[in-house]
């Protein structure tokens, strides 16, 4: 029996299990979207090339699953450009199927062509450009496992329209042909003692554990570690959640706008572990004085990561899980009573804090009340900005993937349809979109895609009337001086946006009425509901260390 | 840099040769000027240099060389006056030498 191409793709992705795919149509892929027609696969039709990237990447994010995309070629492909990259940048695992034009049109300049296979190269981990249809086959089950083994990551199959409609007779061999892809399995049991023996030996160690334990499913081990050795905590933003921040041993997040006793402590450390986390200059500020009398440890899936930022004295490359579960044997129980305490005079004289009171709707206090709404329950999605960081610090995660940020690439943009992709994967669960009117304008769109798919999700816009963040350095760094940040002048109602896409839509002006908005919001089921939060418009983050100090040089912004 | 290439998936194995023994060439196929009047001296830096001619025209030839590359950037020195037309090079290439014993 003969098929086409475009069958052979959607049968091999229904091998591979994918229940969503998410994206847009156009001429080099319409033949796709005609196998799509009737295939046993939900098709989200999105209103923006982007939102498919993204909802691919929430629901990739949200579930631990593979994301996929499609969108035709040129400008559809190009399109998605912003979203490969920022789920390259997080490690998140997708397969993005771009059209491209009819093989023997490739290099011509013909209509809508682009060279995704070129423009992808340094923002996937694997691309292909398929020639012949018996090799799809193949090459859609090497996406998947590139995808989504090792360090996971984006990768792109670009597909002429001549190969979708090519009819291939028989069967054919899919078999995959990777012999130089190996990725780590298992730390070498050497470094593994002698990470064992660094940790025993410590009297102040910390674990700095970022989104590789989420990937690696390993937040048990990673738990049952810090318990035994009463070991404090600390995560990226990546990985907040993987370790519960109700914890007494949880230091919160670290970096330029962690909590103050988590950057003392990584300050005052004698072992710093890392843990599938890559020290990023957010997390370091000033390198030279980061933990500067600590030994340390370094446990990541990709080699590459390690010793590329700090020296390290144990690497240990392999996937955390497995790490963490031959370690957790080899290390002792420890009271390490004077360190702990030590940290608990920091929390209690370092807490994180904002002036309460007066008559404005303060932003952290909208946090602080949707986790009570929501009983820390909910996946919280971000856009990016000051909201961002103030839904990682108001918020208490818990459990791993339910804290969804762009934090890699830092794409405004990213919330609303990471929301919708994070909605889609998790039914289960309440999502909440944390934003800001810069970053929800710039994927408004899929606010039709929301509604018409009648997904209960919860948008609360922090409405500062600014690109904040942006602002917030211009206040402190350039003398005030707010050149091209003001946006309330032209910002849109947002209450009557939302319903005019058919959502609900809420004002809140006053601080005395967050709770009840919240309420009625999460009451609402079957219909998006964007509350829209008139903040403080000149609220700052803090502490905040300036970009390149050390991190223990903290704003604190309450003197 | 090792560790980078081998994250490439297309690459199946990677081997540092710094501190090993190893065999390193580098090919070049270069169209030189050389009317009749200058062939003579062409031919003897070729010779010097154990290099091929591969084809021969009214007015130039074309030399096969190959070598170090300090080798063959000494050879195109030495060339050049004369006026290199064209040329094709591989780049240096290399492969480790047997274990004796
Ligand atoms: C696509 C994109 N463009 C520009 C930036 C730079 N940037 C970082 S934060 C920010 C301001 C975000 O404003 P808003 O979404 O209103 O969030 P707020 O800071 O006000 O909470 C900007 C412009 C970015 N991160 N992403
Ligand atoms: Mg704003």
């Amino acid at each position: 029996m003969a098929r086409r191409g475009g069958k052979i793709l959607v049968d091999a992705l229904l091998e591979q299990g994918v229940e969503h795919l998410f994206g847009l149509p156009g001429g080099a892929v319409i033949a796709l979207f005609d196998e799509l027609y009737e295939a046993p696969i939900k098709t989200i039709l999105t209103r923006h090339e982007q939102g498919a990237g993204h909802m691919a990447d929430g629901y990739a994010r949200a579930t631990g699953k593979v994301g996929v995309c499609v969108a035709t070629s040129g400008p559809g492909a190009t399109n998605l450009v912003t979203a490969i990259s920022t789920a390259y940048m997080d490690s998140i695992p997708l397969v993005a199927i771009t059209g491209q034009v009819k093989t023997h049109l490739i290099g011509n300049d013909a209509f809508q062509e682009a060279d995704m296979t070129g423009i992808s190269r340094p923002i996937t981990k694997h691309n292909y450009l398929v020639k012949d249809a018996r090799e799809l086959g193949r090459i859609v089950r090497e996406a998947f496992y590139i995808a989504s083994t090792g360090r996971p990551g984006p990768v792109l199959i670009d597909l002429p329209a001549d190969v979708t409609a090519q009819s291939v007779e028989g069967e054919i061999d899919t078999a995959m042909q990777l012999p130089g892809y190996r990725p780590s399995a298992g730390g070498h049991p050497g470094q593994i003692r002698k990470a064992a023996e660094a940790i025993n030996a410590s009297a102040r160690p910390v674990l700095y554990v970022g989104g590789g334990v989420i990937t690696s499913g390993a937040s048990e081990q990673l738990r049952e570690l810090a318990r035994k050795g009463n070991i404090p905590v600390t995560t990226t933003l990546m990985g907040l959640g993987v370790f519960p921040e109700t914890d007494p041993l949880s230091l919160h997040m670290l970096g330029m706008h962690g909590t103050v006793y988590a950057n003392y402590a990584v300050t005052h450390c004698d072992l710093l572990i890392a843990v599938g986390a890559r020290f990023d200059d957010r997390i370091t500020g000033k390198i030279e004085q980061f933990a500067p009398s600590a030994k340390i440890i370094h446990v990541d899936v990709d080699p590459t990561s390690i010793g590329k930022n700090v020296r390290v004295d144990i690497p240990v490359v392999g996937d955390a899980g497995a790490i963490l579960t031959e370690l957790l044997p080899l290390v002792q129980q420890h009271q390490r009573g004077e360190w702990l305490e030590k940290i608990a005079q920091w929390k209690r004289d370092f807490p994180l804090s904002y002036r309460r009171g007066g008559d404005e709707v303060k932003p952290q206090a909208v946090i602080e009340e949707l986790y009570r709404a929501t009983e820390g329950e909910a996946i919280v999605v971000t856009d990016v900005g000051q909201h961002q960081m103030w839904a990682a610090q108001y918020y208490q995660y818990t459990e791993p993937r339910t804290f969804l940020s762009s934090g890699g690439l830092g794409t405004m943009g990213f919330g609303l349809p990471a929301g919708i992709g994070a909605q889609f994967g998790r039914p289960d669960k309440q999502v909440v979109v944390v934003t800001s009117d810069g970053s929800l304008q710039m994927n408004i769109q899929e606010m039709a895609t929301a509604v018409l798919h009648r997904l209960p999700i919860k948008i609360a816009l922090l409405n500062n009337g600014y690109l904040g963040m942006v602002r917030q350095w211009q206040e402190l760094f350039f003398d005030r001086r707010y050149s091209h940040t003001y946006l309330a002048n032209g910002n849109p109602d947002f209450v009557k946006l939302a319903e005019a896409y058919g959502a609900v839509g809420i004002l809140v002006e006053e601080p005395e009425e967050v709770a009840g908005a919240l309420e009625r919001a999460m009451a609402l089921k079957e219909v998006p509901v964007l509350m829209d939060f008139h903040t403080a418009p000149e609220e700052n983050v803090f502490p905040m260390v300036p970009a390149g100090e050390a991190i223990d040089q903290m704003l604190s912004g309450m003197a | 840099m090792r560790k980078q290439l081998a994250k490439v998936i297309d690459v199946v194995k990677v081997q540092d040769f710094s501190g090993t023994a190893y065999v390193e060439r580098d090919l070049a196929l270069i169209r030189v000027r050389a009317p009749v009047e200058k062939r003579g001296e062409v031919l003897e830096l070729v010779a010097i240099f154990r290099g091929r001619v591969v084809d021969v025209g009214k007015t130039d030839l074309m030399i096969e060389i190959s070598g170090a590359e300090d080798k063959l950037e000494a050879f195109l020195r030495l060339l050049s006056p004369y006026g290199v037309r064209e040329m094709a090079r591989t780049g240096r290439i290399a492969l480790t030498r047997a274990a004796r014993d």
